[in-house]
């Protein structure tokens, strides 16, 4: 591979006439560091960029919230702009736009940008507007470039923590083009988009990448085996990764692959920028430590102190590297003990079908169901707790444990409310809450008492198939109700009754389901008739794991299903 | 952008154009020769470039418009001393054609 130089800037926040002039000095300064740029390039180019500038600049007359940036490349081959604003959408035909005649006063501006340059479009993505410019350079890049040599003498060892770029592989374009305009604004880089891997990895041969945001699927080389490549050669550059087939496999072969994050699509701008904009961040230190040690010259002896500091920082680095492995080793133990906590089977209870499952989202998270047995009655429990990943695994745990140890005596109420002032000051502390479902099925009489905390996604389903959802009007656990005043006489939790007759079954499940099966009273009426059509209870969490694994899990998938036998003819 | 104007004869108007003549410009250049061909008298207007680095379309609209306006009084606006970005810009537009380009100010007023 030639070390070819792409030397990119971004203007933000153009263009309004008065920018115009910043245009011209952001050119200016690039031509002065790009000796190497042909003058009827530059010419040519810098005609285009300002003639599109001043036809947005118009518009932006009109648009009270006007915003616009310029991203400017020059590639050793071309020179590329694109403006994206967010300014009216604009009917413009380039193709029909012509040369007026000469004696013509307005109207060339377009004209003139297509004639000086090998490619002009303007295309609407969404809310914004979007103008790319290629000029094809008549004289390309000699190879090593001075450019290049000058680049590298400016990135001294005492040189500031300059910014470089976010690189995001990606081979849908216009997905692409939304995380581009979405992190171009917020994460104070340029951002460059590579639709395969072996573009990625030549563009993170030549430039300063702080964060590399990959698709784990692409054609040719995977994202996986992308990223392998990668650390090899950049131990400790932040990968993002994302995919829209996530699977637990999947996250943990990632994690594996020493992935720093992990995103499951459909991703928003909310999520991706500030995790973004962190790991740039610490991509950028990264990378400026270990310039730092290359660059040094150890003639003399203050030097050769500052070389030994910044090696030790280099070594910290790597020994970080050596704990990223570690807890990325721990993280994949973790989720084996946090399936290791669940149930393997459902208790046996004469004249019932019991069972239950939970489908992960990620790794490890917040769902939990278990069962506790008694003589002639099977108490069992499906909670959720908010958030995801090891914090809300830590409380998963906690809460878990409390239920276990409670008196249970008096009933899923009392339980419930015992459970929720062992755990008080834990919640408040983690600023967490929990919603849970907590039933007592009498084995003989038929009788499901239960307490509801906030989870209210339980249905009663008979035999003939009618059904009615079990509404909870209690809060989760966690949330503010005065329990800590230790007003015994005042129950929070409202303890209801119902009986099962022969055939009817109880189905209690997370939210992870509910919004699976599209989130609204549709879903309720889906799980009904996935409940009534089941032969038995296997098979109703049979159903529930297949419609999880055929699609992206973006929560937990909790299920417990409780039937009563037919009675035995005798 | 800056402009500076000097009457060297009777009749005749040269104006500096100094530094980059785009759509933030190009509307007191316009009003200028207005003024300059209007209510001075000078018909023959000569645009001196040198010192003009930059122009874009809409540069080219207001010496087009000075041009018809001085053309109207029976005059002419000539440029002088355009450097390569203005030559290059001409020559796209075929605007070389109507507007003549000139080595010196002197043999633009001749």
């Amino acid at each position: 591979m030639t070390g070819t130089p792409v030397i990119e800037r971004t203007l933000r926040h153009c263009v309004r006439p008065a920018d115009l002039d910043r245009i011209h000095q952001l050119l200016s300064d690039l031509w002065s560091d790009e000796v190497a740029v042909d003058g009827q390039d530059r010419i040519g180019f810098e005609l285009a960029v300002i003639e599109v500038a001043g036809n947005i600049a118009e518009h932006s007359l009109q648009s009270p919230a006007f915003e616009c940036d310029l991203v400017v490349r020059i590639q050793p081959d071309q020179l590329e702009a694109e403006f994206n604003d967010t300014g009216e959408p604009l009917e413009i035909d380039l193709e029909a736009t012509e040369m007026p005649d000469e004696m013509a006063e307005n109207g060339r501006g377009l004209a003139i940008a297509k004639m000086a340059v090998d490619e002009l479009s303007y295309r609407r993505n969404g809310a914004v507007n979007t103008w790319r410019i290629r000029r094809k350079r008549r004289v390309p890049e000699p190879a090593p470039s001075v450019a290049n040599a000058r680049r590298t003498r400016a990135t001294g060892w005492n040189a500031p923590a300059t910014p470089g770029i976010v690189l995001v592989v990606e081979d849908d374009a216009d997905l692409g083009g939304f995380m581009r305009a979405a992190l171009e604004r917020k994460v104070d880089r340029p951002v460059r988009l590579a639709e395969n891997a072996l573009l990625a990895l030549q563009i993170l041969s030549v430039e300063a990448v702080d964060v590399v945001i990959t698709d784990i699927q692409m054609p040719g080389m995977t994202g996986l085996e992308m990223v392998s490549r990668i650390r090899q050669s950049h131990p400790a550059l932040p990968i993002v990764m994302m995919t829209a087939h996530a699977s637990v496999d999947y996250a943990i072969a990632a994690l594996r692959h020493q992935v720093d994050e992990f995103l499951v699509k459909p991703i928003s701008a909310a999520t991706l920028v500030p995790k973004v904009k962190e790991l740039a961040a610490r991509g950028a230190a990264a990378r400026q430590t270990a310039r730092a040690l290359a660059n040094v010259d150890p003639s003399t002896s203050a030097e050769a102190e500052v070389m030994r500091v910044e090696r030790e920082m280099l070594q910290d680095l790597s020994d970080a590297m050596g704990q990223r492995e570690s807890l990325s080793q721990q993280l994949e133990r973790a989720a084996q003990v946090q399936r290791d906590l669940l149930p393997r089977s459902a208790p046996l209870l004469a004249g019932w079908d019991l069972a239950g499952t939970c489908v992960p989202s990620f790794a490890i998270g917040g769902d939990f169901f278990d069962w506790y047995s008694t003589d002639d009655a099977v108490e069992f429990t499906v909670a959720d707790v908010m958030g995801k990943g090891i914090p809300a695994a830590l409380v998963t745990a906690t809460v878990r444990a409390v239920i276990r140890g409670v008196d249970r005596s008096a009933g899923p109420a009392a339980s419930l409310r015992s459970a929720a002032l062992s755990l008080a000051e834990d919640l408040s502390e983690t600023g967490t809450f929990v919603t849970m479902f907590l039933g007592r099925l009498d084995g003989t009489t038929g009788e499901l008492r239960y307490a509801d905390a906030g989870h209210g996604l339980s249905l009663h389903v008979r035999a003939d198939g009618r059904f009615s959802q079990l509404v909870g009007k209690d809060l989760p656990l966690g949330i503010e109700t005065g329990i800590e005043s230790g007003d015994a006489d005042t129950p929070t939790w409202a303890e209801n009754v119902l009986t099962l007759a022969p055939g009817d079954t109880v189905v209690s499940f997370s939210d992870g389901l509910f919004d699976l099966l599209g989130g609204d009273k549709q879903a309720i009426v889906e799980v009904a008739a996935i409940v009534s059509s089941a032969a038995d209870c296997a098979a109703i969490i049979q159903r529930v794991v297949e419609l999880a694994g055929q699609t992206t899990l973006i929560d937990d998938v909790t299920v417990v299903a409780v039937r009563r036998d037919y009675e035995e003819i005798s | 952008m800056i402009f500076d104007v000097e009457y060297p004869q009777e009749g005749a108007a040269v104006i500096t154009a100094n530094g980059r003549l785009n759509m933030v410009a190009a509307p007191r250049l316009r009003e200028l020769i207005s003024t300059t061909v209007k209510d001075k008298g000078c018909t023959r207007v000569v645009v001196d470039l040198a010192d003009t680095e930059f122009i874009d379309s809409s540069g080219l609209g207001a010496l087009i418009a000075g041009l018809k306006t001085a053309r109207t009084a029976g005059g002419d606006l000539r440029i002088a001393r355009p450097q390569e970005q203005i030559t290059t810009v001409l020559e796209l537009t075929n605007m070389h054609r109507v507007l003549r380009s000139y080595p010196s100010v002197a043999e633009s007023l001749g």
